[in-house]
């Protein structure tokens, strides 16, 4: 999928950092969020 | 550069609260190296754990050729990147580039930027300045 703005972004659930589930869907629920995705830890 | 990235946002991250937004990080390491990224350049923000690249291939986040990853346009920036912020071994794909985004509450993309290398990025008042507006 082309990502594009107006579209619904995508909702894919991954781990925090202690392990648990988080839903994407959940980080914007009441606040607009800045998601940045990092190249590498280096 | 994403690790100057993180901090650079961390820097300004109380303009990004009171443009009434708030900031999370997805990286490819595990969830005890996700806890480590997070530590060590002190991020205040929520940082998830992708290290089967699930998110960064739902959001189209690409994958770089060498060039774009360590050519002559990045190195530059690069250098700068690891003056800053000092230079750490790799986790994960070294190919990988990085993405940043912008989710309104009805969950809907309002911004995006995917890099033409591995130091482009937007700034963090192109990023406020789009908050500002949901």
């Amino acid at each position: 999928m082309n990502i594009a703005v107006g579209i619904a972004a995508p909702d894919v659930t991954l781990a925090d950092r202690e392990g648990n589930e988080v839903r994407l869907a959940s980080l914007w629920q009441e606040k607009p969020r800045v998601l940045l995705f990092v190249r590498h830890f280096g | 550069m994403c690790r100057e990235h993180v901090v650079d946002v961390r820097e300004e991250y109380e303009r990004f609260l009171e443009a009434g937004g708030d900031v999370a990080v997805v990286t490819m390491g595990t969830s005890e190296q996700t806890a480590a990224f997070r530590e060590r350049n002190q991020l205040p923000f929520i940082c998830l754990a992708d290290p089967k690249r699930v998110a960064y291939e739902a959001f189209g986040v690409p994958r770089g050729t060498v060039a774009q990853v360590a050519g002559p346009a990045v190195w530059g920036g690069g250098l700068k990147a690891v003056l800053r912020a000092g230079i750490g071994k790799p986790v994960g794909d070294v190919l990988q580039l990085h993405g940043s985004f912008i989710i309104d509450r009805d969950g809907i993309v309002r911004f995006f930027h995917l890099p033409k290398n591995s130091v482009d990025r937007p700034t963090n008042e192109e990023l406020i300045a789009q908050l500002v507006l949901l």
